[in-house]
C-alpha cells in the first residue's frame, strides 16, 4: 500500500512537471530579441573575487549567441556594449562568433565601446552609439625617431646581428 | 518515541532533495539550461534583466518547482506520515492531535521551499527539536 502512494505520488509530481515544462519553456513566444549585455572587462573565463571589478565572459557570450542561433523564435541579437575591451582572445572569439551569426546583430554602445568591446561591434550588422558615447581605441599604432643620417655625418655606423630581416622594422639607427 | 536526531533529519532532508531533483526539477533542467548558461551570478543577473521574457519563463519555473515540492512533502507526509527520506532513516511525522491533517503538512513544509527561510526556520531545532514551522502546526518528528 505504501509502496503504491509513493509510486503514484512521484507518477504524477513528474507528469506535472513534466506537463508544465512545456508550457513554460520560452519556445512559446516568437520573434523575440535577445539582449546580450556585454559590460567591464572582456576576458575569456571570469575571475572570481568579491571585489572583482566588473567582467564578461566571453564562454558566457558565446553560449548566449548559440541559443539565439539554435532557437527559431529568436529574430534578432541585441549587443548592449559598455566596455573598455578586455583580453585579445575573447574579444575576437566573440568577434568571429557574431560575424558567423545568420541573424541580424546589432551593437549598442552605451557609456563606452573601445578596443575589444568595438572589435565586437564593429562585426555586428548595425552599430547604434549615442553622439557622446566613447567608441574606437582599435588597431596598430607605432611611430619612432629616425636617426640614420645624424649617425652617418658623425662616422657612427649600425652593424645589424639579426636572425630575420624585419626583426629590427623599428629601429631608428637604419 | 522520542523526538528524532538532527543528523537523521539532515539526511532524510538531503533524500528527499534528491528525489525532487529527479521527479520534479529534472524535466525543467532543458528549459532552465536555456536560459541560464553561465555559473556567473552577475551575468545571469544582468542577462535577466535585460531579457523580461526569459526572466518571467525563469519565475514561473521557479513557483511551479516550489509548488510540487511542496506537494511532494505534504502528500507523503499527510498520506504515510513519512517521505522517502523518513523512511529511509525510520522517522515520521507525529501531531498533538489524533490525525495529522493536509494543512498542518502544508503548514510545516512552506519554508522547504524557500532554503534561506528553511534555514531560519530551523534556528529553534538544536534546543527544542521542532522547526518554527513545526510549532506552527503543532507536529513534531519522532523516531
Amino acid at each position: 500500500m505504501k509502496i503504491k502512494i509513493i509510486v503514484w505520488t512521484l507518477v504524477i509530481l513528474f507528469t506535472l512537471s513534466y506537463s508544465l515544462s512545456k508550457v513554460w519553456d520560452i519556445k512559446e513566444t516568437t520573434n523575440q530579441i535577445v539582449i546580450i549585455p556585454i559590460t567591464g572587462t572582456i576576458t575569456t573565463e571570469l575571475t572570481s573575487s568579491l571585489m572583482q571589478q566588473k567582467e564578461t565572459s566571453s564562454t558566457a557570450i558565446l553560449n548566449y549567441l548559440d541559443l539565439a542561433q539554435r532557437n527559431p523564435n529568436i529574430k534578432g541579437v541585441l549587443l548592449e556594449i559598455n566596455s573598455p575591451g578586455g583580453t585579445v582572445v575573447a574579444s575576437k572569439e566573440i568577434a568571429d562568433k557574431v560575424k558567423q551569426m545568420n541573424k541580424p546583430v546589432v551593437s549598442y554602445i552605451r557609456e563606452i565601446g573601445t578596443s575589444g568591446a568595438y572589435w565586437i561591434a564593429s562585426s555586428s550588422n548595425v552599430i547604434v552609439a549615442d553622439p557622446l558615447s566613447i567608441t574606437g581605441s582599435i588597431g596598430v599604432i607605432g611611430s619612432y625617431l629616425e636617426f640614420s643620417q645624424l649617425l652617418e655625418k658623425y662616422g657612427v655606423t649600425y652593424q645589424r646581428l639579426v636572425s630575420g630581416s624585419y626583426k629590427d622594422t623599428g629601429s631608428p639607427f637604419k | 518515541m522520542k523526538q528524532a536526531r538532527l543528523y537523521k533529519r539532515v539526511l532524510a532532508y538531503l533524500v528527499d532533495m534528491v528525489v525532487i531533483n529527479i521527479v520534479i526539477v529534472s524535466p525543467f533542467k532543458p528549459v532552465i539550461n536555456k536560459i541560464i548558461s553561465t555559473s556567473d551570478l552577475y551575468q545571469i543577473y544582468s542577462f535577466l534583466l535585460n531579457n523580461p521574457s526569459q526572466t518571467m519563463s525563469l519565475i514561473k519555473i521557479s513557483i511551479t518547482i516550489a509548488i510540487l515540492s511542496l506537494f511532494y512533502w505534504s502528500i507523503l507526509e499527510f498520506k504515510l506520515k513519512q517521505t522517502i527520506g523518513k523512511m529511509l532513516f525510520q522517522i515520521y511525522v507525529t501531531t498533538q492531535n489524533k490525525k495529522l491533517t493536509f494543512s498542518q503538512c502544508l503548514i510545516r513544509n512552506l519554508t522547504k521551499t524557500f532554503f534561506i527561510i528553511l534555514l531560519i526556520d530551523s534556528i529553534t531545532i538544536i534546543g527544542k527539536k521542532q522547526r518554527i514551522s513545526e510549532m506552527i502546526s503543532k507536529t513534531y518528528v519522532e523516531e
